[in-house]
């Protein structure tokens, strides 16, 4: 594949597959780290594509779930921890836990939604944003994910059985 | 039916992706139901919310232009380093040592440079890429361009780390770690990302090259600096520098080239691992202000495009702790 073809689909699909990220893994900053790793894995694997077997949309779906999956695995790697960050002499900025894009969210019960989805097992925020922000349909998510139909309603039963006991504040 | 079975349905009944056989049940049920009628209404509802919901948090996020920048980096460096194996014919690393090499070619920024990449060739392979995620390209342009961290080091400086602070990198904090321009150019395997006050652009050629490894050995004396920058809020949020008059003694070729060996040995990481950064850990005592004695080297490393943090004992010659994170 060429360069000016990758960045072709980019341009086509990078807000559908950043704001999917986004939506699952919760954070700005992993979504675009998610969002670079989903077109490079285009660019090694586009021979991979099967127009046959599904749209390309279908298929950076799958790829980009993957990955916020795969991401949420590694989050803990490579970093100092703080003290050792003292030790090489860093005073470390006292953060709130808020995100700052959080912040930008002025409906308080949008922003609570929000917060509860956040909570969720990855899976579950991942069937969740499929479905109710992609719009996807049952089967879709389950050529997406590569499961079952039976796992798409179990799963989509199960997280929003969870939503709305974290909503309630159970 | 019970409630109980009839509830697991309410869902696909609602998304329209129910067999007609449970749709009749359903509606059966819901006729005579009115438990199973509130519920099916809650679950609308919540359905309802949760669109609203996606929509209005997904409209206000948007990816940085930086993202297609490294995805252009990254690829192109691919590509050059497919065309270095292909143009190899003499041995593996053949082309490692031929600096005429695309490779090699947009990676020289001067000749200065050129003598200490061969010496880097002729050391370490697999040869080492310059790759920095999205989000520490990002914690780079927003340290570089700050007028505080450019003054750190009088607007002369090299970006050798980036690493997210207190192991998290949900919090968005990153430090940023500057070198003295002229010792790492001098004394390093490769360099990162220049930047001065006159032209606060990354110049392409230092940036094909890109991060390596870098070995910070001999006289380190100088101003050092280290920024924390908050990616998220797009703001430098700490900077300070540390005046260095030592001179380390730090890792050597031979001493890279080992923990480069231990870390590829170790079944964890492979002999296909990218080694992207080697620097003595807990080199420098800000305290005392005096270097350490114990010979302990972070390795950063990229395996199957996933990057990870090494800590090797040169003196017991092991890996003794990975950051593979998650598990």
């Amino acid at each position: 594949m060429e360069l000016k073809d990758l960045e072709k689909i980019f341009q086509q699909h990078k807000d559908t597959v950043f704001k999917t990220a986004y939506l699952i893994v919760g954070s700005v900053q992993e979504a675009e780290d998610i969002l670079q790793e989903v077109f490079l894995k285009v660019y090694k694997s586009a021979s991979g594509f099967d127009p046959q077997k599904g749209s390309m949309r279908t298929w950076l779906h799958r790829i980009t779930v993957n990955q916020c999956i795969s991401e949420k695995r590694k989050r803990r790697e490579l970093s100092y921890s703080s003290e050792e960050m003292e030790e090489r002499g860093v005073e470390l900025a006292d953060k709130s836990n808020e995100l700052p894009e959080d912040m930008a969210i002025k409906t308080e019960e949008v922003a609570n939604l929000w917060h509860a989805i956040k909570s969720m097992d990855v899976k579950q925020r991942a069937v969740l944003t499929l479905r109710y922000f992609e719009g996807l349909s049952y089967s879709e998510i389950a050529r997406t994910l590569d499961v079952p139909l039976g796992t798409v309603k179990s799963r989509l039963n199960v997280a929003i059985k969870n939503l709305r006991r974290l909503m309630l504040g159970g | 039916m019970d409630c109980e079975r009839i509830r697991e349905l309410l869902l696909s009944y609602i998304d329209n992706e129910i067999g007609d056989d449970e749709r009749k049940l359903v509606q059966v049920h819901l006729a005579g139901c009115r438990e199973c009628v509130a519920e099916i209404e809650a679950l609308a509802v919540t359905g309802s919310k949760l669109r609203q919901a996606y929509e209005t948090v997904a409209a206000g996020a948007s990816p940085s232009p930086a993202v297609w920048q490294g995805i252009r980096r990254r690829v192109e460096v691919k590509q050059q380093t497919n065309k270095a194996a292909e143009d190899s014919s003499a041995s593996k690393w053949g082309w490692l040592l031929n600096w005429r090499h695309p490779v090699w070619r947009t990676a020289v920024a001067g000749a200065a440079m050129l003598s200490f990449m061969i010496v880097f060739a002729i050391s370490i392979a697999p040869v080492t890429l310059p790759i920095w995620t999205a989000t520490e390209q990002r914690a780079i342009d927003i340290a570089t361009n700050d007028p505080s961290v450019q003054a750190l080091l009088d607007g002369q400086g090299i970006v050798y780390e980036v690493v997210p602070v207190n192991g998290d990198m949900n919090t968005g904090l990153y430090q940023v770690g500057l070198a003295p321009a002229e010792e790492v150019n001098a004394r390093s395997y490769g360099d990162s990302t220049n930047f001065d006050s006159d032209s606060i652009s990354i110049p392409e050629d230092s940036e094909s090259f890109g991060l390596s490894a870098i070995t910070l050995c001999g006289d380190l004396s100088g101003t050092w600096g280290a920024a924390i920058v908050d990616v998220g809020n797009n703001e430098v949020v700490q900077s300070h520098s540390i005046a260095v008059d030592e001179v380390g003694d730090c890792l050597s070729t031979e001493q890279v080239q080992e923990a480069t060996q231990i870390v590829q040995a170790d079944s964890r990481v492979g002999t296909e691992a990218l080694v992207r950064n080697v620097s003595l850990f807990n080199s420098y005592d800000a305290e005392s202000g005096e270097f350490r004695d114990e010979m302990v080297v972070w390795v950063r490393l990229i395996i199957d495009g996933e990057i990870y943090l090494a800590q090797v004992d040169l003196d017991q010659q092991s890996l003794f702790k990975l950051f593979t994170g998650g598990e």
